[in-house]
């Protein structure tokens, strides 16, 4: 018989809303198979039965009645608030903006992802929790900083979770663990309970198995529909600086071999200041995201984080208000270019997961760290505000997933969506996003 | 540190100095990672201050769920 966690997110919520799958077998189900798979992954780090039971024994009949999701540790639950991949609560516990919105559709929250540290990476190395492993290769990374939800809904322990993107840290996971993540455009649902609650550049996102999974949860998220649409009359940007120079090559070419046999018009653009994106995010987390931990928290986080945290302390602020200006520019330029483009579209990460004992790319240029070379590809979508998504797009020669992003004007999810699952079908199937 | 210059040549003791104004305090071996995060991060940080801002634009009531022309005031020019 079918374990139910390997059925779609949108088959659970079909049988479950037909009758022909008990929600609360489905709850036990889900929690068995978090408790056989999370221990090689570190992907879950806590489950919580008891109120799990409780939400789905008060679950109102809507599009997700009796689905198990797991939630990021950004987010505050009315039983725990959120720790952030320390070692210690954060967040008061609340009913945050985004559990409210699943539980208003009668999602069941059964866990909440691992994640690194206070956010501040995108390789999972760093937190509370230990390494989120890369279910297509234990000894690769899952990535971040929302490693665990990408790891959680690709080893099948769920059909969704809500992640986080400050930076790009619902994409990249996604790409490296081969879900899609789609992070939505700024302040487009409640933030309250949500730890990026005041920063000017970080927003929910949703990981799962497929665009298709992806548009159910997050039209629970955003709370209004995300029609299907043809998408045939789409044009794609490329922006070739920065975004497809120093990418592996096989990663390059597996992106432009999608957009290839998805047929849709292409053109190249310019997008000026783009190459400033990583400065301007990385001046703005350390002014934002630095002073925000409690002082007496310090000494308990991982030597990195409490550095990255002092670093934040010594920068200037007039460099903040130079930041800001590079941004605005950023978002009219990016604005100016999709009057010529619907969507754009480049490689999510530069290279496949690293190992987990040797975390940086081989890229053309040569060795290089991770965070900086992520950050590059994915930082536009934060600090204008646009959504972005990560597509699967094929499998690299190490056998670990690569992803194509794409970003679309503001508002405009349905549409990514849209194109990604045109991408999903002219790929072909012939590999599987959680195979393993 | 808001208006004081971050300085490469005496950094050892200027950033203990400068922490601890804001009641950080570093512990063996924070100096040595606060300077190796330093190294990677100053180039990064310091490519916005060789930026021409002449040319680009303030936006005022900055909302980043919108694009600028579509809120009202937000965009002036310089």
């Amino acid at each position: 018989m079918t374990h139910p966690q390997d059925m779609s997110l949108r088959e659970q919520a079909r049988a479950v809303g037909s009758g022909e799958l008990d929600p609360e077998k489905l709850l036990t189900a889900t929690l068995e198979r978090i408790e056989e798979r999370n221990s090689a992954l570190r992907a879950v780090a806590a489950t919580f039965p008891r109120e799990s039971m409780a939400m789905l024994a008060s679950a109102p009949r809507g599009r997700l009645y009796g689905v198990p999701v797991t939630m990021k540790d950004m987010y505050s639950l009315p039983w725990r608030g959120y720790r952030n991949g320390t070692v210690r609560e954060l967040g008061r516990p609340s009913a945050s903006g985004a559990f409210r919105r699943l539980r208003d559709v009668g999602a069941v929250v059964v866990g909440i992802d691992n994640q690194h540290e206070l956010g501040l990476g995108s390789t999972g190395l760093v937190s509370a929790y230990g390494v989120s492993a890369n279910p297509w290769n234990h000894a690769h990374l899952a990535g971040g900083s929302s490693g665990g939800s990408a790891a959680a809904v690709t080893a099948k322990m769920v059909g969704g979770a809500i992640g986080s993107d400050s930076g790009g840290s619902t994409r990249l996971p996604a790409a490296w663990c081969g879900a899609v993540g789609l992070k939505v455009t700024y302040g487009s649902l409640p933030y309250d309970g949500y730890n990026g609650a005041n920063s000017s550049f970080s927003g929910p996102g949703v990981l799962a198995r497929d665009s298709a999974d992806a548009r159910l949860l997050l039209e629970a998220l955003l709370a209004r529909p995300l029609p299907v649409d043809d998408v045939r009359t789409v044009r794609v940007g490329l922006v070739r600086r920065p975004y497809w120079d120093d990418v592996d090559r096989e990663v390059s070419e597996s992106c432009e071999n999608a957009l290839a046999a998805v047929g849709l018009q292409q053109r190249e653009l310019a997008l000026p200041l783009a190459e400033l994106g990583p400065s301007l995010l990385t001046v703005r987390a350390m002014a934002e995201f630095g002073a925000s931990p409690p002082l007496d928290l310090l000494p308990q986080l991982n030597p990195m984080t409490r550095a990255l945290i002092h670093y934040s302390a010594l920068q200037p602020a007039w460099r903040l208000t130079r930041a800001d200006r590079v941004r605005a520019g950023l978002r009219r330029g990016l604005a100016a270019i999709f009057a010529d483009c619907d969507v754009l579209a480049w490689p999510t990460s530069p290279g496949p997961a690293p190992a987990i004992d040797s975390p940086v790319f081989s890229l053309p240029s040569g060795p290089q760290p991770v965070d900086r070379a992520n950050v590059r590809q994915t930082v536009l979508a934060n600090v204008t505000g646009v959504p972005a998504l990560s597509v699967p797009v094929a499998l690299h020669q190490t056998g670990l997933p690569i992803g194509l992003q794409l970003l679309a004007p503001w508002g405009e999810e349905a549409l990514l969506l849209n194109v990604a699952q045109r991408i999903e079908d002219a790929v072909g199937r012939t590999w599987r996003p959680g195979q393993k | 540190m808001s208006g004081e210059r971050f300085d490469v040549d005496h950094f050892d003791e200027f950033a203990p100095v400068a922490l601890g104004r804001v009641g950080l305090r570093l512990v063996p071996g924070d100096l040595e990672m606060l300077r190796a995060v330093a190294s990677v991060l100053d180039p990064v940080m310091s490519a916005l201050d060789r930026v021409d801002l002449a040319d680009l634009p303030v936006e005022k009531n900055l909302d980043l769920g919108r694009p600028p022309e579509h809120v009202a005031g937000a965009d002036v020019d310089p």
